[in-house]
């Protein structure tokens, strides 16, 4: 039986802060990286963030 | 018609499309999806981290420690979590593999790949967790118990599923493969499910029960709700974030063919 649990209890904690924290930050930078793209190449994406496309078909 | 991701939409297989279908496509238009969810995501990452680091740190600091397991049992507030939604989200990935199979919907397909990664992550901390808790409890990081192995499995159908997603030039024959793959793959929820009752198993058996009392006492039950709560909205977050990503991606991607070809022209 160990008797210094402490340390597997914190990195289990840490583990779990790392992991979503890696997660969360790159959703949130491609995010904001695919709302800036959109936006340079659609103007119009600025008021609707490509929410129209479902509307509007690109010609091609 | 090419549609937003450049490619010829396919018409759903079956003609007259069916009412299920047809409800189906309206509600997944890609359209309708970023109205519904662009506004709501700020709201819904800032409630999910609120709530995730109050069910971590009421786990932490505050909740008892077990009698038998001492504070070893404060990982419950991380592992269990992590499990539930390791799980679930892989259940989520085979619903939108089997919208994609049927109704080749592409919203199912971008979902599909979105969750995937997140997923990785969330079985991945259960995998990381549970080694650490296997420690102490049990004397080793792992054994190649029912449990542990069936959750492994998981996470190499999860990290499968990302490759195959992404191993071919034409995406829509990696999200037709991958589909395969996540439906298939689903069988393998059962299994971890029942493991500890279908085999002589190490990991202990469930605590909690939807149906029947639980054997958790309920100061230790609240903070593992909360976290529970907090780690799914955690995941709703991150994944109809990336989806929301993926769209703009593919829309920015199908203009920029459309103003190349238009130049080319």
């Amino acid at each position: 039986m160990i008797k210094h649990v402490l340390p597997y209890v914190v990195g289990s904690y840490g583990a779990a802060i790392l992991i979503l924290g890696f997660l969360a930050l790159t959703s949130l930078l491609r995010y904001r990286a695919a709302r800036r793209r959109l936006a340079a190449v659609e103007p119009r994406s600025r008021r609707s963030d490509g929410s129209d496309h479902g509307r509007q078909g690109v010609k091609s | 018609m090419p549609d937003y991701t450049g490619q010829t939409v396919v018409s759903p297989i079956g003609m007259p499309p069916s009412r299920a279908g047809a409800w189906l496509h309206r509600f997944a238009n890609p359209g309708r999806f970023q109205r519904l969810v662009q506004p709501v995501l700020p709201f819904l990452a800032a409630f999910a981290f609120v709530v995730t680091v109050t069910g971590l740190v009421w786990g932490f600091f505050f909740a008892p420690a077990d009698w038998q397991q001492g504070i070893a049992s404060r990982i419950m507030y991380v592992h269990i979590p992590a499990a539930w939604v390791a799980m679930n989200g892989y259940a989520a990935l085979a619903i939108c593999s089997l919208l994609s199979i049927v109704w080749r919907h592409p919203l199912a397909d971008i979902a599909a790949k979105e969750i995937g990664p997140v997923g990785a992550g969330f079985t991945a901390l259960c995998l990381i967790s549970g080694s650490l808790w296997g420690r102490p409890e049990w004397g080793t990081y792992w054994v190649w118990d029912a449990r542990l192995t069936s959750v492994l499995i998981l996470l190499f159908l999860y990290l499968g599923h990302m490759a195959l997603i992404r191993a071919f030039d034409n995406p829509q024959h990696g999200y037709r493969a991958a589909a395969i793959l996540g439906l298939v793959g689903a069988v393998n929820l059962p299994i971890i499910v029942f493991s500890v009752y279908w085999w002589n198993t190490l990991h202990q058996g469930n605590s909690i029960s939807v149906t029947g009392p639980s054997k958790i006492y309920i100061t230790m039950l609240y903070p593992l709700i909360i976290s529970t709560v907090g780690f799914y909205l955690a995941f709703a977050a991150m994944s109809l974030g990336r989806i929301s990503s993926g769209i703009m991606e593919n829309r920015a991607r199908s203009l920029l063919l459309a103003q190349a070809e238009r130049g080319g022209a």
